[in-house]
């Protein structure tokens, strides 16, 4: 399990923009992570004094970039882009109005050299609100 | 991310099939342009054919001669279609009406949205394996690729990819000059060892400046988002290690190279 320091250290995102609170659990396929930062008044991705639901993607892409550096066992995660964004459903219109942690898992599908594959989902209070699949292309050496 | 490439089809001036592009593309040949035939699917039904739009001809057209290159079933692919700017002719002839009498035609309308090609497509081919549409201007090729080769290795499916653009006419072409039809259309398998063709590495790197267009290609084709599909499709026609690069952004591309 990580804490969000132990998270920051992992990730290239600074300050507000480390969304996660914690890795509750990974394996090679998975990663579990909670997060509280949605409620955050100073949330950066906020727009018009309200959190969207996409930005649950962005909170499930950090998830993916702290996994990935927990796969190499290296500080840091290759540097990648969001390449593509597949099947993506959304249940509710925001995130800021959920009154429980949030909640984000995502699934490795695919990795090689190029890039990995994950599906993904975010939910609080027993619902899931966002779910879909990313591409992540790696854009930095490995 | 490696993925097979099973069959190919092209259609351009100059480019009636993919064994008449080759040499070009080989670089043992030089272009030279030739208007194409009228373009004439003949998976779609008469009345079908009649209905639709020169854009869905042209990009069906292009995935038939495809499909005549592989052994695998249409009704076993996924696909994965992607275009600039889609059916502007009849995106110009609807706003003509609007402008007019107002009295849009149901044909007209449905021929104008993004994923009408492969609309068709799926229903001509009964295919039903589920079909993407993607649009990323100038740079829709590579992000059409890039889609597809992800849903290949993520899926384990073989994906037709089509990527087409037809003529606008103007004013739309003052802005946008496609004044000539490409399209593409490529069979990607799982599988890449065994593929009938060859295999592709795909993978992102970033650039400096988007890169430049191949000397041979005719630079009426410039503003054709497919044409970038000609420098990834001659890795095929040379040996393996032969790399290209289509653009994804004014700072990314994708790299294409033969494995």
């Amino acid at each position: 399990m990580l804490n969000h320091e132990a998270i920051a250290e992992r990730i290239p995102h600074a300050g507000a923009m480390c969304l996660l609170a914690s890795v509750q659990a990974w394996d090679a396929t998975s990663i579990h992570c909670t997060a509280t930062s949605h409620r955050d008044p100073a949330n950066p991705l906020r727009e018009s004094a309200s959190l969207s639901a996409w930005a649950a993607i962005e909170y499930a892409a950090q998830a993916a970039a702290v996994h990935g550096s927990l796969l190499l066992e290296a500080a840091r995660p290759r540097a990648a882009v969001l390449a593509q964004l597949r099947e993506v459903r959304v249940a509710v219109p925001r995130l800021d109005t959920l009154p429980g942690d949030l909640t984000i898992e995502a699934w490795l599908r695919h990795r090689d050299p190029a890039g990995a594959i994950y599906d993904f989902a975010a939910g609080a209070d027993g619902a899931r609100c966002v779910e879909g699949r990313f591409t992540l292309m790696f854009t930095g050496p490995a | 991310m490696r993925i097979g490439i099973e069959a190919v089809g092209v259609l351009a001036p100059g480019f009636p099939d993919w064994s008449a592009a080759q040499a070009v593309l080989a670089g043992t040949s030089a272009f030279a342009s030739h208007p194409l035939p009228p373009i004439s699917p003949q998976s779609l039904p008469s009345a079908e054919r009649r209905r639709s739009s020169p854009t869905v001809r042209l990009a069906i057209a292009a995935a038939e001669q495809a499909l005549s290159g592989t052994a695998l079933a249409p009704q076993d692919m996924a696909l994965f279609f992607s275009s600039a700017e889609a059916a502007g002719l009849i995106t110009h002839q609807l706003c003509e009406v609007l402008a007019g009498t107002r009295e849009v035609s149901p044909t007209q309308f449905h021929n104008s949205v993004h994923n009408a090609p492969s609309g068709y497509y799926s229903i001509a081919m009964n295919a039903k394996r589920g079909a993407t549409s993607v649009c990323r201007g100038p740079w829709s090729f590579g992000a059409g690729l890039l889609g597809a080769a992800a849903q290949v290795v993520a899926d384990g499916v073989p994906v037709l990819y089509v990527c087409y653009d037809s003529p606008l006419p103007a004013p739309l072409s003052k802005t946008m000059p496609v004044v000539e039809p490409t399209a593409i259309a490529i069979v990607l398998t799982p599988q890449p060892e065994g593929a009938a063709i060859g295999a592709w590495e795909v993978a992102v790197q970033p650039v400096a400046a988007v890169p430049a267009w191949p000397a041979w290609l005719p630079p009426a084709w410039h503003a054709n988002a497919a044409a970038r599909g000609f420098a990834v499709l001659s890795t095929l026609c040379n040996a393996p290690g032969a790399t290209a690069l289509a653009p994804l952004s004014p700072d990314l591309a994708l790299r294409i190279t033969r494995c």
